[in-house]
């Protein structure tokens, strides 16, 4: 026999439980299905925006200089290569980088997009903090993959042309 | 008391509530017959007094336990501080174990039990740190709080005391915290998502505190209804948005929300649930003012018409309380 209080018990511990399987729904099952193709190269630092692609390839123009007699100065970018089979990045050199042939185009050819989250929804500390999720993310067709951390300074640079 | 001594209790318990409810029989009656086996006022205050020295000594002893961790805490080697923390807890937990045994010492036994209760997780992390897992991560904060919330849950079947209940829904609610965020660790959570999880929370509360309530666990009941009403029409009134990003939904669904809240105080008699209603319809107010009417009206006008309007509402909700809560509870 089903006892008065037991559906209120049965809503304040599965409610919980079903937004936890929604989450594990949301998050693993797209992924499971579908997997990004292409790998890419982004660049990181204060520097990034000096980094662009031209005829294919990466190149790192010179930063312009702050006074009238100073030489233009070299940009500090770090190059990465994500590798969307093992979901990872490597640093990697800018000759080392010139090896590969870019896609600039901002959505891959199967449908993906490297792009930042800035917006942070709101959450009343100890109750529902969220943590941090900014960052850069490879999304599409249900999937999102956290690619780094940052998200201010990080250039997507082109998908890595098979 | 056997099976047959329950039964009949049951029986007669659930007679008594259907006269109660009938009207056929009234509190003082039924409070008559306890007559001899209520405290006198002068035990009742010694009790009382003893209470507080308890949970005084309690608090001091946390204090201590807190200064002493803090004091040596870098100069200590990882055992020596799982030693000082998780031994801490375990001692404390094993002499309220042994006091609440004793006839005579179960009330000392709480402060002890307090005591290892507030020390646990603080052992648990520092444990976890010993073993390789980071206690200040996604993973090591899921692995404390399901940790947390085993020890408390069998503690409360053993013990039998509502003592452990605010931890084990607190230690419940951390896991699902800790766990959701461990879920979207390497994955871009939805828009307001943080929003939706409080609600859920909210309304798990919500939920409980009703469970409570059935089960008269009525310490617990206030609580539950409080921060369950806090996290409901907390998230909701987030989830409205601010101009110009407004969600037209919950925007209109925002005011209903809030009568639906005063109508729940009245039906469940809860002062805790008029409270936050109140707090939140005078937010709501003020948001609406400095949304739509600051620039039309001016803020000098617009503040003296939000005012007015609180004040009604502050009027509303005391006659509320004085006429349908406090002389129906």
């Amino acid at each position: 026999m089903f006892k008065k209080e037991t559906l209120p018990l049965i809503v304040g511990i599965g409610l919980p439980l079903l937004l936890i399987a929604y989450v594990a729904a949301t998050v693993y099952l797209p992924s499971l299905f579908n997997k990004p193709l292409y790998d890419f190269i982004y660049a990181t630092g204060y520097d990034s925006r000096y980094a662009t692609v031209e005829n294919q390839t990466v190149k790192l123009n010179q930063k312009p200089s702050y006074y009238p007699n100073e030489a233009s100065r070299s940009p500090e970018v770090d190059l990465y290569f994500y590798d969307v089979s093992r979901e990872s990045s490597k640093l990697i050199s800018l000759e080392e980088v010139q090896t590969y042939k870019l896609d600039p185009s901002e959505k891959s050819p199967d449908g993906y997009v490297v792009s930042n989250d800035r917006d942070r929804s709101y959450s009343f500390f100890p109750f529902f903090y969220g943590g941090s999720d900014r960052g850069t993310y490879l999304t599409g067709h249900g999937v999102s993959k956290r690619v780094s951390e940052k998200y201010y300074d990080l250039k997507f640079l082109g998908w890595v042309k098979k | 008391m056997n099976g047959t001594d329950n039964n009949r209790t049951d029986q007669v318990l659930s007679e008594l509530s259907a006269l109660i409810e009938s009207g056929q029989i009234d509190k003082r009656q039924i409070l008559e017959l306890f007559k001899d086996k209520q405290p006198t006022e002068a035990e009742q205050s010694k009790v009382n007094l003893q209470t507080l020295f308890y949970v005084l000594g309690a608090f001091i002893v946390i204090v201590g336990i807190v200064v002493l961790i803090y004091q040596f805490w870098e100069d200590m080697d990882q055992i020596a501080k799982v030693l000082l923390t998780l031994g801490s807890a375990i001692s404390a937990y094993s002499i309220g174990y042994y006091l609440h045994n004793q006839e005579k010492t179960k009330e000392l036994s709480l402060a002890f039990l307090t005591i290892s209760l507030v020390t646990y997780p603080i052992g648990i992390g520092t444990t976890l740190d010993l073993v390789g897992v980071s206690a200040m991560e996604m993973g090591g904060l899921t692995i404390i709080g399901a940790t947390l919330f085993i020890i408390y849950f069998a503690s409360y079947f053993a013990f039998k005391t509502w003592l452990f209940l605010p931890f084990v829904v607190a230690a419940g609610s951390s896991v699902f915290i800790t766990f959701t965020n461990l879920l979207f660790e390497n994955a871009l959570e939805p828009k307001h998502f943080n929003e939706y999880r409080g609600l859920v929370l909210g309304i798990a509360y919500i939920a409980l505190g009703y469970y409570f309530s059935l089960v008269r666990k009525p310490s617990m009941v206030s609580i539950m209804y409080f921060l369950g009403f806090i996290l409901f029409l907390g998230a909701s009134i987030v989830l409205t948005g601010f101009k110009p990003n407004i969600n037209l939904f919950w925007q209109f669904a925002y005011p209903f929300l809030l009568v639906l809240t005063f109508y729940i105080s009245v039906l469940l008699k809860s002062k805790e649930i008029l409270i936050v209603g109140t707090i939140f319809t005078f937010a709501e107010i003020l948001k609406l003012t400095s949304e739509y009417f600051s620039r039309s009206l001016g803020w000098p006008i617009a503040l003296i018409i939000a005012g007015l309007v609180i004040m009604g509402v502050g009027y509303f909700s005391f006659e509320v309380n004085k006429r349908l809560i406090k002389q129906h509870s």
